[in-house]
């Protein structure tokens, strides 16, 4: 609702005054005579009100269509388009990827050696193994020697992946069937710049497995990463980013965003959770499959450029080495 | 609103809203939100009901201030280090109330995560049992941990002052709890006014927006006339009802107090 009081020497006068600003759907909250003068409140409730003010209409309008058509929860896009509309000017993209700086913590786990193991952490099938298999190979390209860990012993072939994508990147592998074990392994990681740890898919919903991911984690000294793929529900995507953030997760990779069409979802649990994105998987390729996930990448996801933008693509041209999982 | 209407993201009461608690929101600061829960709180006091007041001003707590406590215990304590909020409440003898102090400038409170909102929720209705009413001195601002306290509360106060800010934000709120789909029950304290008159009129421009675009009137509680005996008794740190109690204010405070001490 945008709300004004106008003053004027006549109720004629007043009402111009109000269709003038407000338009012609604006609604007479109250008049008042005040000594000659009459004052008139009146208000408006359109989607521009909340939306950009100090943005051209046009631009405000499209971010808006464009967080509804990805189901981004309501409270959520109205505080993305407040943001905008505090913004100056520029395209809607640019307006859009501000204020989704402003909203949202970038920090992608390729820019910095982290000064801990990162512990992979998701549901089953989240993309958490090939997600360990493209930061390691993001590793390599930046000269990083990289370790992987799986405690993932449970799935079938789950070792044999670790193992595939090890040789093929060169990098020692380890695996831990428990905290303590986990502990050894992640001792004999010192001179590694990036230890990587994979973990068997968890259930949030289960208290006994989100307590077995902090003991790992504490075990490890490790942060953990949740990996989750777009294109989900955007509720659900939102209380499951709340658990792994109750377990201790800090940052977010998002993961299969090629194939989905609707990013709701990951901005929604990055919300809930208060997590960082740290990382896009945009392809099954594992040389290139990963890309650092910035504010202006989020934003082409959400509002491409051009119909002939719709997707976001790795960093590195080096397609070799491809993954299966 | 064009933004389709999803589901929440927020948690919401998922129980019944707790009996006896009364949220005190504004949408905008600086509308006299938390004077008017402390001398509320006071005035349900006097009328012989066991209250406590929390402070749930998450970032930017003053209660303690305006009441000069020093608390041993704060809400920090309860939401950092599972302290129960029955240890937390404090008496302050001076007004028989019991108080759960907030912490100013712990910024990490105004962003709880959804379940140790939810926890802190729970803790609520579980001290609610002791007491007959239980305030609640919400944040300013519309954001989640407010919304969803005020949807733990039976009942929603909605304090407005005539400002067109103000309104704007307190319609906000009521709009926002309503989409939330919050069962707490809305009403509006229009404060500082400068007669009962102009604070009717003030009320009768929020109404009128609700009823044109929300499709409902939250009713009136109460109107607060402006009054530089408050403003006294702030400076002195001294409630208002000992200082002043046969003030304008104090006396309107309390016809409010009088119909919350009755409503079930």
């Amino acid at each position: 609702m945008r709300l004004r009081t106008f003053t004027a020497p006549s109720i004629s006068e007043a009402m111009r005054q109000v269709r003038a600003a407000l338009g012609e759907d604006a609604v007479i909250l109250s008049t008042e005579q005040v000594g000659k003068q009459v004052k008139l409140t009146a208000a408006i409730e359109s989607a521009r009100s909340v939306a950009a003010t100090a943005t051209a209409p046009a631009a405000g309008d499209d971010i808006e269509t464009a967080l509804h058509y990805h189901s981004v929860p309501r409270a959520l896009a109205d505080r993305l388009l407040a943001t905008a509309g505090e913004l100056e000017g520029g395209s809607p993209q640019q307006v859009l990827t501000a204020a989704l700086r402003a909203r949202f913590d970038f920090r992608p786990l390729t820019d910095h050696k982290p000064g801990r193991p990162i512990l992979l952490a998701g549901l089953p099938g989240a993309g958490k193994s090939a997600t360990l298999a493209k930061l390691a190979a993001r590793a390599k390209v930046n000269g990083w020697a990289a370790t992987a860990i799986t405690c993932d012993l449970a799935k079938a072939g789950a070792i044999e992946q670790l193992a595939t994508y090890a040789r093929a990147l060169e990098i020692p592998a380890y695996r831990a069937k428990d905290a303590a074990t986990l502990r050894r392994a992640v001792a004999k990681t010192e001179t590694s710049d990036l230890t990587l740890i994979d973990t068997l898919g968890t259930n949030p919903l289960k208290a006994g497995d989100l307590a077995q991911l902090r003991e790992w984690a504490e075990a490890a000294g490790a942060e953990i990463v949740l990996v989750m793929a777009a294109g989900g529900d955007v509720i659900e995507s939102a209380e499951l980013a709340a658990a792994y953030a109750e377990a201790g997760a800090t940052r977010l990779v998002a993961t299969k965003v090629d194939v989905a069409r609707r990013y709701g979802g990951i901005l929604a649990a990055a919300e809930a959770g208060r997590l960082a994105f740290a990382g896009l998987g945009t392809s099954p390729e594992i040389a290139s499959g990963l890309a650092a996930l910035r504010a202006d990448q989020l934003c082409r996801l959400i509002l491409p450029a051009s119909r002939a933008e719709t997707r976001t693509t790795g960093a590195s041209d080096n397609k070799s080495l491809s993954g299966t999982a | 609103m064009m933004i389709q209407e999803t589901r929440r993201t927020a948690p919401t009461a998922a129980t019944a809203p707790i009996a006896n608690a009364i949220a005190v929101a504004s949408g905008k600061g600086g509308v006299g939100k938390t004077w008017l829960s402390i001398t509320l709180a006071h005035a349900l006091a006097n009328l012989s009901r066991r209250t406590v007041l929390i402070d749930g001003d998450l970032g930017l707590a003053n209660v303690d201030i305006q009441l000069g406590l020093a608390p041993e215990l704060d809400l920090a304590d309860v939401l950092d280090n599972n302290v129960p909020l029955a240890q937390a409440a404090q008496r302050h003898e001076p007004t028989g109330l019991d108080i759960v102090a907030g912490r100013s400038g712990v910024a990490s409170l105004a962003t709880l995560s959804p379940a140790r909102l939810t926890s802190f929720g729970r803790g609520i209705a579980d001290l609610s049992g002791r007491y007959d009413r239980v305030l609640i001195d919400l944040g300013a601002g519309v954001e989640r941990p407010v919304r969803y306290l005020a949807g733990a509360a039976q009942r929603t106060i909605v304090v407005t002052n005539d400002e067109p800010t103000s309104l704007t934000d307190a319609y906000a709120l009521i709009k926002l709890l309503m989409q939330d789909g919050a069962k707490t029950k809305v009403s509006v304290v229009v404060n500082a006014a400068a007669s009962k008159a102009e604070g009717e009129r003030t009320y009768k421009t929020l109404a009128k927006a609700c009823d044109t675009f929300l499709k409902m009137t939250p009713p009136l509680l109460g109107v607060v006339r402006r009054d530089p005996k408050v403003r006294e008794a702030i400076r002195a740190q001294a409630p208002l009802l000992t200082r002043h109690p046969s003030s304008e204010a104090a006396r309107d405070v309390e016809a409010i107090a009088q119909q919350l001490a009755q409503a079930s």
